[in-house]
């Protein structure tokens, strides 16, 4: 399979020792992996502290099913795998709660004072140098949570924490071919919503 | 090309994931084109803003809580074999369980051979005499006995037999003597409570030999007698006993009390009850005291009347 063509997996070592029963391996991995998956999972839920909550279940539930990792794959695929399939699960749960506020430049925008509309489409050049860099970033959060779930999962995985298709294929369980398309899709609504929301980029 | 294609694949395009052919096509396609080249520039952009959204920090707590939920998950899933050695992360529990079961084990061997070791040493403790010479029928009697000591394990009683009788315990047998008589002889030369206890034990365990001997044998027939002296009434009492036509004949004697087991028929029980009553007087009395031609095992305890 495509594990065998893959670099030496360094994780190995310690998932033995797991396996055969040491705790304290585990912690290696832990702290090897949290700040990817806690960034996998905050980009995919959009809040910080349920995103730690997440990955804390996703590292639990993965050391109860240690045995069960086959090798098949590398080590950190089979482990962000886990914490996708908690974010998706959690998201879920927010959703049919209205937790997470969607950001879109056709509905209005909530805020304290009321709402207000989003910006209309301008192609003023001013408007991007009005925007300081934290705003620009907050736009770009914006746009990628108003993303549909699995968009926004294929861009986080590629063009944020920079996964090979293959990787991205083997996490999502779905075809490569798929993956690409849904990459080169995800950005272009990317773009149309940041120019949307700042007219130009 | 037109632009709705080449745009289709603007984004595989600056993965440089298109073929040499798609690259050059689209590369002609670009520079004639103002509004395919400004779309490429966006998406270029919007990667690179993607790609510089900040990271965040784990918090350091993060890590630190995964760890303990996990140990108290292994804690939990292990197993009943891992928990049996080490129950309190100690390793002891299992070497100490093993040494409880060869203590029990010891105490329970020694228990059960008891009875064989004190037999072994029988011997040497115990006295056991011919039947006294006023013991009338008494050649009769020993006749009986020789022969039935003719199996081996009997030899050794013969020899006994001869030795001279010694010390205060006295025992004396008379007609046939199964091997584990040597067990039920026995008695210590204790008085009180000990002693006592210790008559009680030979004869349930009499009881029970007999009971194995003799098949068929009805449940012994009890008398308590209150006497004023013990060793003429027990001397009376076996006279009696084998006047009735009584055999196995068996006493073991102490300084206050006295018990004679014997089998006799039981329509004899009536007329042992009589003789008894003048021998002494009968406190108590257990078990039929009709019957017919069959051998029911009797059991005299004889004791000093308190003054």
């Amino acid at each position: 399979m495509k594990g065998k063509k893959q670099p030496r997996d360094e994780d190995l070592e310690f998932v033995a020792s797991c396996q055969a029963g040491e705790v304290d391996a585990f912690e290696v991995l832990v702290k090897r992996h949290q700040k990817r998956m806690l960034n996998i999972a905050y980009r995919i839920i959009g809040n910080y502290e349920e995103a730690c909550e997440i990955v804390q279940d996703a590292f639990i539930s993965a050391y109860k099913n240690i045995k069960g990792f086959k090798r098949e794959a590398k080590f950190s695929t089979w482990l962000y795998t886990i914490v996708i399939n908690h974010s998706r699960n959690r998201l879920k749960q927010l959703r049919s709660r209205r937790y997470r506020e969607t950001y879109s430049t056709n509905n209005p925008i909530p805020t304290p004072d009321g709402e207000i509309q989003g910006d209309p489409p301008s192609n003023a050049p001013s408007a991007l140098d009005r925007l300081e860099a934290r705003d620009m970033q907050q736009q770009v959060r914006g746009c990628i949570n108003a993303l549909d779930a699995e968009f926004r999962e294929v861009i986080i995985l590629r063009d944020i924490q920079g996964f090979s298709y293959d990787e991205i294929s083997a996490m999502l369980k779905i075809p490569e071919g798929t993956v690409k398309s849904r990459i080169f899709r995800a950005r272009e609504d990317l773009k149309d919503c940041l120019k949307d929301i700042m007219g130009d980029l | 090309m037109e632009c709705s294609e080449v745009r289709k694949i603007l984004s595989a395009y600056i993965e440089k994931a298109v073929s040499p052919k798609q690259k050059a096509l689209i590369e002609a396609h670009l520079k004639g084109c103002k509004r395919c080249k400004q779309v490429l520039a966006d998406l270029k952009k919007t990667v690179e803003y993607v790609q510089k959204l900040e990271e965040v920090e784990p918090p350091a707590w993060l890590a630190q809580k995964v760890m303990t939920q996990v140990r108290s998950e292994a804690e939990a899933k292990r197993g009943i074999w891992q928990r049996l050695f080490t129950p309190f992360h100690i390793k002891i529990p299992l070497e100490a369980l093993a040494l409880v079961l060869v203590a029990v084990g010891t105490i329970y061997i020694f228990k059960a051979m008891g009875p064989e070791m004190r037999l072994a040493q029988a011997p040497v403790e115990q006295k056991e005499t011919a039947p006294p010479a006023f013991v009338p029928g008494k050649g009769e009697v020993h006749k009986l006995a020789e022969e039935k000591h003719l199996s081996a394990e009997s030899e050794e009683q013969i020899r006994y037999a001869d030795k001279e009788k010694a010390g205060e315990q006295k025992s004396v047998e008379l007609a046939k003597a199964p091997a584990e008589a040597a067990k039920r002889e026995e008695a210590t030369p204790t008085v009180g409570a000990a002693a006592k206890d210790e008559v009680e034990r030979g004869a349930v365990s009499s009881a029970v030999s007999e009971k194995a001997v003799g098949a068929g044998e009805a449940e012994a027939i009890r008398f308590l007698v209150n006497v004023k002296a013990i060793e003429p009434a027990t001397q009376d009492t076996e006279e009696t006993l084998l006047k009735l036509g009584g055999r196995n004949v068996k006493t073991q004697s102490l300084r206050d009390r006295a018990v004679i087991n014997a089998d006799i028929e039981s329509r004899q029980v009536k007329e042992l009850f009589n003789q008894l009553n003048i021998i002494g007087e009968v406190q108590e009395q257990r078990g039929p005291m009709e019957g017919g031609k069959e051998e029911v095992g009797i059991r005299i305890d004889l004791e000093k009347t308190p003054r």
